[in-house]
């Protein structure tokens, strides 16, 4: 096969590149100039941190220290019952004049002697005692005629089962014999071999004897795995949802997608004026069709038909306004059964959240344990129905500065380039303005301003000068870099979001939403997609530009660049964020509870603040057995998706 | 008939890099013209410049009469459709099926609003199927992409640039990164499409007896300035080093 050479050109001979050398003595000098500010950083930190070895060396912080580690290795999980075992002695007080004796104490093996045998009142005694386990924690008690126990002491057997303590005795002074009395308790049933302890109480409603087994789940431990049940769900609809709006947000901050998008001027104005009109008419549909939907029964069969059968309609419709190429059709036909589709749609789903409102609420009155299924729905309808004029509004806004793009590019047929430039720099004087407006009402909602002319009128105007500035300047070039704009716009929202902690949303969402695991999963939804999107866009910039240049080259939309070229190429890499952000969503939720943001955090923190050790000990370890399972669970999923 | 029309075209970079400078020619219709220069010669660039994935800088381009040039987003979607391109790296996305693939040279035609939920006609499924056929890879329809290989992922390239019912092909180095035995085979199919189908066919080409054996007529770039345009067999010796410069050889 024929092919050509080319000699290589001459190369100019290459400088020679003399690595920096310093002198030994210099080289010494910045050593220890070098190690001199390591020291002065250091010892300021030390400073600064207060590093403070005295407390770590007292001997009540080492103990309480050696405490919570302790209790760590006994969490409280179980709860026994116990049998109580009384060793008692006779007392006298005050000491008869004759003197005391007393019979040898009474209890199987173990026995107690008191020195001496008798006292007066607040006698201090020795209590010693033999034949007890090993080990075991023993209440003395003093126990008065009238049968009443009074605790004098606390002593624990040592390993041979012996014990001596001193005790100060109360005031009691009788003429009748007295008792001194060692209690222990013991534990009945262990793990393996559980007992059945009788309360001698009866349930009030079946007249049965309530019978507790031993031992049995504490309630420390029942409050635990509800606790950690409530997280890792908390986490899964964080990160689902967050995910989800994360999604179509994130192409909209890549800047490979957004760099070329090029603008008419005059498309540009057009569209922005006609955004807030299309919002305000899609929220005015959605409360219109609403009240539509509202005059109906409120029948769960009724509201089911209407859907579907609107649905139906609507499709019909989209179909003929949409038809497959070749097939003619009037324009003014396709617009028509366009809005018919659309009208359809929306009253469609007007009245499927009806009927996931009433039909949740039935079938959550019928279904006993599936109740929460039914309650699912209903609340899923409350949802949208709190957001349908929101999202109908945003639709409708989309959709009109689309028509009003579509719009420009016929006037810009019809007209003379001159023409075309004037119309451009007065449209996007009427974008600057509406935008400013837009910040004045903003500026007047957070200052609490009721002066029109300071949030209207004087920023229509900046708005308008402005824009007209700029509208003069893109006219001349006849483009604007619209793309970047918008990228630039969500990157700095993404970035000043992300940067807020989702234990700082909690604290927010907690004040408005009230305490609870709904707070916290507002707050980490929201930081997922702050944190997501940024993910998600850079792997949106990182793809091969290749398919995106072939696809666009058959004609498509940009939508179906996106579609086509885009996602097949991102699908891995954002399973493999979503996997590792809901890893990390279940880490954050075991703490969001410490701000009230529900979860086992706020069990964890209870505990904490009530010294109760080996009730937190089970939370710890609840989280730790969790995390490390999901830490598992999505490395492994991770290695097969990417 | 004139198919295409380039008149005094001109490319400058961002960077001030001159691409393309003062180029004009014609190209009618049914005609295999061969597009041939050093590397950075502007040969892409000027491929580029007619279904404007760049936007030259100034000049005009003008297709059976129509200014792409000054062509708006939506014409520049009717224009696009009706000219296949056929690149030198394939460009074929990896993840998808081979199907989906050329299924993708539909979506000029295809509404945006059907392609959200990735559906695409019956006919147009059968259209790729057929155009695979012709290919020689219906069996691998199934495929995914980065599993064929690269021959054959560049004749699914070419399936993708039929299924456009294009009456224009741009065809981008298309055996450069493939080896000569394979080259020509993909040559042939392009060839095919030329002299069986009657599309015009734009192919810029590193080798100059492929230039002889497909080329109908030639031009050639040197430095984003057109050097030559005729006949391949009217390229003799100081012709080709005015094209190629002074130091290049010919071998074999």
């Amino acid at each position: 096969m024929a092919d050509l050479k080319t000699t290589p050109a001459k190369t100019p001979p290459r400088e020679e590149v003399k690595p920096k050398k310093l002198r030994p003595v210099r080289r010494s000098l910045w050593m220890a100039i070098g190690l001199l500010a390591g020291f002065v950083i250091y010892a300021y930190g030390f400073q600064v941190v207060n590093v403070n070895l005295d407390t770590i060396g007292d001997p009540v912080r080492q103990g309480r220290f050696a405490n919570i580690i302790r209790a760590l290795g006994s969490p409280d999980l179980l709860t026994y019952e116990t049998v109580a075992t009384n060793v008692d002695i006779d007392f006298a007080m005050p000491c008869p004049a004759d003197g005391f004796t007393a019979a040898a104490s009474e209890g199987g093996a173990a026995t107690i002697s008191i020195d001496p045998p008798c006292a007066d009142s607040r006698g201090i005694v020795t209590v010693s005692g033999e034949g007890f386990g090993s080990n075991e924690p023993i209440n003395i008690f003093f126990v008065p005629p009238n049968g009443i126990e009074l605790r004098v002491a606390q002593v624990r057997t040592n390993a041979d089962g012996v014990f001596s303590t001193e005790a100060q005795l109360p005031n009691r002074p009788d003429e009748q014999v007295q008792t001194i009395r060692a209690k222990t308790r013991e534990r009945v049933g262990s793990i393996f071999n559980p007992v059945y302890v009788p309360t001698g109480q009866t349930n009030s409603e079946t007249g049965e004897e309530i019978v507790l087994r031993s031992p049995r789940w504490s309630a420390n431990a029942e409050a635990t795995w509800r606790g950690i049940i409530q997280t890792i769900f908390l986490a899964l609809l964080a990160t689902t949802v967050g995910t989800i709006i994360a999604m179509p947000l994130s192409f909209l901050a890549a800047r490979n997608l957004m760099s070329d998008v090029r603008i008419p001027v005059l498309n540009v104005g057009l569209a922005i004026v006609a955004l807030p009109v299309g919002a305000v008419l899609g929220y005015a549909a959605a409360s219109g069709g609403g009240g539509i939907v509202d005059r109906l029964p409120g029948s769960a069969l009724l509201l089911g038909a209407v859907t579907m059968v609107l649905v139906w309609l609507g499709f019909r419709a989209l179909r003929f306004a949409v038809p497959l190429p070749d097939t003619e059709r009037p324009r003014w036909l396709r617009v028509g059964a366009g809005l018919a589709a659309a009208a359809a749609f929306l009253l469609a789903s007007q009245s499927a959240v009806r009927f996931m409102e009433i039909g949740g609420a039935q079938a959550a009155s019928v279904l006993g344990p599936l109740a929460f299924l039914g309650t699912f729905v209903q609340r899923l309808g409350e949802i949208m129905a709190l957001v349908f004029g929101v999202l109908a509004g945003l639709a409708a806004a989309v959709a009109l500065a689309i028509f009003a793009s579509k719009l420009a590019y016929a006037i810009a047929k019809n007209v003379g380039p001159g023409m075309n430039q004037v119309l451009s720099v007065v449209a996007v004087g009427l974008a600057g303005a509406a935008i400013a407006v837009g910040i004045g009402q903003a500026i007047a909602w957070m200052y609490q301003i009721i002066d029109t002319t300071a949030t209207v009128v004087i920023p229509a105007a900046i708005g308008a000068v402005l824009g007209v500035g700029l509208g003069v300047w893109g006219a001349m070039r006849g483009q604007l870099g619209a793309g970047l704009g918008i990228y630039y716009i969500f990157r700095t929202f993404f970035n000043t979001l992300r940067s807020i902690e989702a234990l700082i949303l909690a604290l927010v969402f907690v004040v408005w939403v009230g305490l609870g695991a709904f707070a916290g999963t507002l707050a980490l939804a929201l930081h997922t997609i702050a944190a997501n999107a940024k993910l998600y866009s850079e792997q949106v910039e990182s793809i091969s530009s290749g398919p995106l240049e072939a696809v666009r080259a058959t004609g498509a939309t940009r939508l179906q660049t996106v579609i086509y070229a885009v996602v097949p190429q991102i699908v891995a890499p954002f399973i493999a964020f979503t996997m590792y952000r809901w890893d990390i969503n279940v880490r954050m939720s075991t703490i969001i509870g410490f701000v009230g943001g529900g979860g086992i955090g706020l069990i964890l923190q209870q505990n904490i603040n009530q010294l109760n050790y080996r009730g937190a000990a089970a939370q710890i370890l609840a989280i730790a057995i969790v995390v490390a399972a999901m830490d598992y669970v999505s490395s492994r999923l991770r290695e097969r998706y990417v | 008939m004139t198919m295409l029309r380039v008149e005094n075209l001109t490319k400058v970079y961002d960077d001030g890099t001159v691409a393309l400078k003062d180029v004009s020619f014609e190209v009618p219709e049914g005609q295999f013209l061969a597009v041939i220069g050093l590397s950075g010669s502007g040969k892409s660039t000027l491929l580029r410049c007619i279904n404007r994935l760049i936007d030259p800088t100034e000049g005009r381009i003008l297709w059976k009469g129509e200014d792409i040039t000054a062509a708006n987003h939506e014409d520049l979607r009717n224009i696009r459709r009706r000219i296949g391109m056929v690149f030198q790296n394939f460009n074929l996305v990896h993840r998808s099926k081979v199907i989906t693939n050329v299924l993708a040279g539909r979506l000029g035609y295809t509404s945006p609003a059907l392609s959200v939920v990735n559906r695409f006609s019956r006919k147009d499924r059968e259209q790729a199927m057929v155009s695979l056929e012709r290919v020689g890879l219906a069996e691998k329809a199934n495929n995914r992409s980065e599993e064929l290989s690269g021959g054959q992922q560049q004749r699914v390239g070419i399936a993708r640039a039929m299924v456009q019912d294009p009456e224009m092909i741009l065809a981008d180095e298309p055996v450069a990164s493939l080896d000569p035995v394979l080259a020509h085979s993909i040559m042939q199919y392009l060839e095919a499409i030329n002299h069986d189908d009657g599309v015009t066919v734009l192919c810029s080409l590193h080798f100059l007896d492929l230039v002889h054996r497909y080329g109908q007529r030639v031009i050639a770039l040197n430095e984003g300035r057109k050097v030559f345009e005729g006949l391949p067999s009217e390229i003799d010796d100081e012709m080709f080093k005015e094209i190629y410069g002074r130091e290049a050889e010919r071998v074999g």
